[in-house]
């Protein structure tokens, strides 16, 4: 009669339509690790949820070998330490086993500092992934990584976002494969450069930097990495640390990676950037701000780039390449993103001049609300339009319809070769009204379809 | 006199010609290898015998998704005359996997295997286990992942423990006590 009645209550929520129809309970009859392998796919927090469900599901979620929690998801700091605590230590008489390691922590000043002892307890013998991000936290608060996090031998991934990289003298990370470090603090420019050259296997490097970060010269030293992205954020607002205040006179980047295929600068501000064993690079994107501003360092700087097939620069990148023309040629250059203040399009022929076997051309002309100061007439015709330049895109949904003619009208009268012209069109712009005259200008390439959006 | 022999293995492109020529009374073998790149490659059936005695014959290129059969090609004591047996898999079953496997062998864009995928799971649940159990077995991740996905799916999709419970017909074998206490263990993840 008990098991009739027990039976009745554990069937007493809907029935979702279909899926149950056996009747039988075959997800609890599979072996711990397949059920182990389905919580996978859950978050922490959905997968301690199934804790209720039965006897046989009291503590399989504690099997699985992921923690990924952030500090939000419990009603306060206390309870997500006590939590994890009780997580890691469960059963297990020997070290814990945890392929991956995510913390999103928010905590105040007053709060107990918990990842230390968390990594120490975690970094040997399985762990793969770590992922540490204090989100916005004061400089006062940041807390410092212990050294068993660099010696860990089987970590594959690593994610460290405001926290403090103290001072450590051997690093041993033999299957590090991708990097990220935002914000952090480091020791001296010396501990970062050891940590970025130990990695024997490092392939992806993203570094957010912060102007108080104890690192001047930053050398990047590494024999396997292929992709770099670097950029400079801010700090708490409590560090009172701001980007336009600061002198970064005494900055740079020395960039020494002969297997570097993919480089991004995005508000990377160091007046001084040499990169050296560039012949690998394929792809460059300088964003935002450059900030380099000697003539020197610049014609080095993009004489060593110039072997790449892929380009993006931002407008503050064209207007720095404007003070150095004519540039360097980039012989291998087929795709080009550009973004050109309209003040600036006069230049844009002799700019492309350095890009002879141009294919594709991305043009944003940005910032349309200023009013030219005098009309541009775009005249010259470089090489790369007669002989190679099949694609042209005019991104310019926020600027003034006579420049965009203009612009559309010159490609399209000179570019031999020229198989598509798409042009963005703002709401504003009368759809037909352009189209119309678009289609009424002459064009050189008999094969060239323009296209309108 | 020439005398011309030609072997073929399973995926070579390569022809060995062996020509022997009897000069006076020297025998002198000439070994060629001629790669030929007209000849399509030349593949190997699998048979696979399932745990209610039918049969599967596959090409090898299927059949190598699965890392226990791969193991098991290479291993010549694991093959008897009816090819290789598979004590835990029904014919019901291999005939699901086989679809699975064939349809990821193929040329198809990562677009297309993705609704396909999402197809190919919506079947009844003993189905989603029992391919779980056999993609387990037979160890091929790509169908272990998609159907572990879909069983997580559905229990995320559920809005509380009961509506679990009844998705999968789980017997709530706690005392109102014991549930209550386990509740209170770890509110914040029922909040």
């Amino acid at each position: 009669m008990e098991e009739s009645f027990s039976k009745e209550k554990g069937k007493c929520g809907q029935r979702s339509a279909g899926f149950s129809s056996a009747g039988e309970d075959m997800i609890s009859k599979l072996p711990d690790s397949l059920i182990s392998q389905i919580l996978l796919c859950l978050s922490t927090k959905e997968s301690v949820r199934t804790s209720v469900l039965s006897n046989r599901w009291k503590s399989l979620w504690r099997l699985i070998p992921v923690l990924d929690l952030a500090s939000s998801e419990l009603p306060d700091y206390n309870a997500f330490v006590s939590f994890i605590d009780s997580f890691l230590g469960f059963g297990r008489e020997d070290k814990s086993c945890l392929h991956k390691l995510k913390l999103v922590i928010h905590k105040c000043e007053n709060d107990q500092s918990c990842v230390t002892r968390w990594i120490d307890f975690v970094a040997t013998p399985k762990l793969e992934h770590l992922h540490v991000d204090f989100g916005l936290v004061s400089r006062e608060c940041m807390e410092v990584m212990p050294l068993s996090l660099y010696v860990c031998e089987t970590l594959l991934h690593l994610t460290l976002n405001w926290v403090s990289l103290g001072w450590f003298k051997s690093v041993s990370l033999p299957r590090l494969k991708t990097m990220r470090l935002e914000s952090n603090i480091y020791a001296n420019e010396a501990s970062l450069q050891l940590l970025i050259s130990s990695c024997p296997v490092l392939e992806d490097l993203n570094i957010v930097r912060r102007p108080d970060d104890n690192v001047k010269v930053l050398r990047v030293h590494s024999q396997a990495l292929t992709s770099l992205s670097m950029r400079v954020g801010g700090g708490h607002d409590d560090d009172e640390v701001y980007i336009e205040d600061f002198d970064f006179e005494d900055f740079a980047v020395l960039i020494d990676a002969p297997r570097l295929k993919y480089l991004t600068f995005d508000y990377e501000l160091s007046p001084s950037k040499v990169i050296s064993n560039s012949g690998s690079l394929t792809k460059v994107n300088l964003l935002g701000c450059l900030c380099l501003w000697d003539d020197l360092v610049k014609r080095k700087f993009f004489t060593s780039i110039s072997g790449v097939k892929d380009m993006n620069i931002s407008y503050d990148t064209f207007e720095i390449i404007k003070t150095i023309m004519p540039l360097a040629q980039f012989c291998n250059l087929s795709c080009l993103e550009a973004a050109v203040l309209p003040d600036s399009l006069g230049s844009l022929p002799r700019f492309l001049e350095s890009f002879p076997n141009l294919k594709s051309l991305i043009l944003d002309l940005c910032d349309c609300t200023l009013t030219l100061r005098e009309e541009i007439r775009l005249s010259f015709v470089p090489q790369c339009l007669l002989s190679s330049l099949g694609f042209v895109e005019l991104k310019t949904s926020c600027c003034g319809t006579p420049t965009k003619m203009e612009v559309a009208s010159y490609f399209a009268k000179n570019a031999v070769m020229l198989k598509k012209l798409v042009l963005h069109l703002s709401m504003l712009e009368e759809k037909s009204v352009v189209l119309r005259d678009l289609l009424a200008l002459p064009r050189r390439s008999s094969t060239c379809q323009i296209i309108v959006c | 006199f020439h005398f011309l022999s030609r072997s073929q293995s399973n995926s070579l492109t390569t022809t060995r010609v062996l020509y022997k020529e009897i000069h006076n009374s020297t025998a002198h073998y000439f070994f060629r290898r001629i790669s030929s790149l007209k000849l399509t490659k030349m593949s190997k059936k699998i048979v696979l015998k399932t745990s209610d005695g039918e049969s599967f014959e596959i090409d090898d290129s299927i059949a190598l998704q699965s890392e226990t059969i791969a193991h098991l090609i290479g291993d010549d004591s694991a093959s008897t005359s009816n090819g290789f047996p598979l004590a835990n898999v029904t014919s019901n079953v291999l005939s699901t996997v086989i679809e699975y496997c064939k349809k990821h062998a193929s040329v198809a864009s990562e677009e297309e295997l993705k609704k396909w995928d999402a197809e190919f799971v919506k079947v009844d649940d003993s189905t989603i286990f029992d391919l779980i159990l056999a993609a387990n077995y037979l160890n091929i991740s790509g169908l272990l992942d998609l159907t572990c996905q879909t069983v997580a799916d559905k229990i995320a999709a559920c809005k509380d423990a009961d509506e679990i419970r009844a998705t999968f017909d789980i017997e709530n074998d706690f005392t109102p006590e014991e549930e209550e206490e386990l509740r209170r263990e770890n509110q914040w993840s029922f909040q």
